[in-house]
């Protein structure tokens, strides 16, 4: 499951864009990902410069 | 089912997609823009600082400040749109190696002087220009809607229907003004024949509290551990400074302390700093589209990743797709041969001029040491063009490093040595580049 570390995120929405699956999207301002649709391919982790978004169990 | 029928959909909030939502709107189309933020007017990604061609021309233009009026007019294309907000003078381009050897772009001391004649550029607060965009776009008449993020794209024949929030809007046209990320470029498979070039990753802090008073515009600042950027944004003593990598896996944030709190040459410059916002930026940079149109749907912005950056140039997209759009509606030519303006349009002031430019996803440092790196940035003791354009950066550099050949091969064979490798290693560069970034094409 990966999740993003609001505290960090700046909203940028880069991790939106790169998704291969759109996954992510923009809901209220804040970025979410929909774990139904995530492939769990880690790219938006590896991209990130603020390193948000992370993998959870 | 029972969804109402547009004539144009736009999709995205920024410069381009407000603008092209106000012309559509003024020239009275069934209009709908939808944007994935909740506020629109909130600048959240990294961007030029707002930089504009003033006083000089590029892609065709020549942009018209009126601060007393509010108003920043593009005289060549024909229109004006309200800016209330505030603003800084740009210079140039400034170049800085590690020691803090400078190249400029225009002598900033002398230009200052007069502002009016000589600024190249100003920096504004692209918040207030999107405020502008938006109130003008809504008093038009178009239809907007916020918190809606776009999933899917479907041409039909003579419409498109795109998904926002899992709804259907079906317009006759619809407006990729979704960034340089385009999602609908790609859903369209736009990028198939585009060179996947790098993933560009940035991450930016605002200073507050210093005074860089040889700053007024962009430097690059080439270290042995980094290429940044220091830019004087609209508010006074205030400054971006950010730092900018073709490989994700870099520590950005490590670089950055670094930079402002630890460099013996430019952290005396960030001293009493107060951090003040921090933004990011993530971009797969692929070459230019050629023909930014495909079943109905007109792509802008996303065509030339140089100057979506740079706010004009999304408007003056925005701007002329809208109304190469009004003319196919008022033809009723729902197809390609009613928005051929727009494509000509494109040719001329854009991937004619610089669609062929390749962009070289160079870190000078891990090439040249922090001494060679002085050495050449010494060589150019008087001022370059002043400049806000970076085609005119790069062919500039080209042709003044052209020239010193003979002076470098004589004083510093060795420093000449490692330039021709470099040039020969081009096609092992780009390879790295591509190798570290994430191509979603």
């Amino acid at each position: 499951m990966v999740k993003i570390n609001s505290d960090v995120c700046t909203g940028c929405g880069g991790c939106i864009d790169l998704c291969p699956a759109i996954a992510i999207s923009m809901v209220n301002d804040m970025v979410v990902v929909n774990n139904d649709i995530c492939t769990e391919c880690q790219i938006c982790i590896k991209v990130c410069p603020m390193r948000a978004p992370y993998a959870e169990e | 089912m029972g969804s109402k029928k547009y004539d144009v959909v736009i999709v995205g909030g920024g410069p381009a997609g407000l603008m092209a939502a106000r012309v559509a709107g003024e020239n009275g189309l069934r209009t709908a823009l939808l944007e994935r933020k909740t506020n629109l007017t909130s600048a959240r990604r990294v961007d030029g600082g707002g930089l504009s061609p003033i006083n000089e021309y590029v892609c065709g233009e020549i942009l018209a400040f009126n601060p007393k009026g509010k108003r920043i007019g593009f005289p060549i294309s024909g229109f004006s749109v309200r800016y209330d907000g505030p603003y800084r003078d740009m210079y140039g381009f400034r170049i800085y190696s590690p020691c803090g050897k400078v190249i400029t772009f225009g002598d900033h001391k002398k230009l200052k002087k007069n502002p009016e004649k000589n600024r190249v550029g100003i920096s504004l607060d692209k918040g207030a220009l999107l405020k502008g965009l938006l109130e003008d776009a809504q008093t038009a008449g178009a239809e907007i809607f916020p918190n809606t993020n776009v999933t899917a794209i479907e041409p039909e024949e003579g419409s498109v229907t795109v998904t926002g929030n899992g709804k259907p809007f079906v317009g006759s046209f619809v407006i990729a003004a979704d960034g340089i990320n385009s999602r609908l470029a790609r859903l369209m498979g736009m990028n198939k024949d585009r060179n996947f070039i790098a993933t560009m990753v940035d991450r930016v802090w605002n200073l507050e509290g210093i005074d860089l008073p040889d700053i007024a515009g962009i430097s690059f600042v080439l270290t042995d551990y980094g290429n940044f950027f220091v830019s004087s944004v609209c508010h006074k003593n205030n400054y971006h400074v950010g730092v900018s990598s073709y490989d994700p896996s870099d520590d950005l944030g490590g670089r950055l302390k670094k930079f402002v709190y630890e460099d013996p040459v430019y952290s005396l410059w960030f001293k009493g700093a107060k951090k003040t916002d921090e933004h990011t930026c993530v971009v797969n940079l692929l070459s230019p589209i050629q023909e930014p149109f495909k079943d109905n749907v007109l792509f802008v912005g996303d065509s030339a990743w140089i100057m979506e950056i740079s706010n004009p140039f999304a408007i003056m997209c925005g701007w002329k797709a809208a109304n190469a759009v009004t003319l196919a509606v008022l033809d009723g030519k729902l197809n390609k041969e009613g928005i051929t303006s727009y494509l000509q349009w494109w040719e001329d002031r854009f991937y004619g001029p610089n669609g062929q430019v390749e962009f070289k996803p160079i870190h000078l440092h891990d090439y040249l040491d922090a001494e060679a790196t002085d050495y050449l940035a010494g060589l150019v003791k008087k001022p370059l063009i002043s400049t806000m354009d970076f085609y005119k950066l790069f062919g500039t550099i080209g042709s003044t490093y052209g020239e010193l050949f003979p002076v470098i091969q004589e004083e510093r064979p060795d420093v000449m040595e490692k330039m021709m490798a470099l040039a020969n290693e081009m096609d092992e560069i780009e390879a790295k580049a591509r190798k570290a970034g994430f191509s979603n094409r």
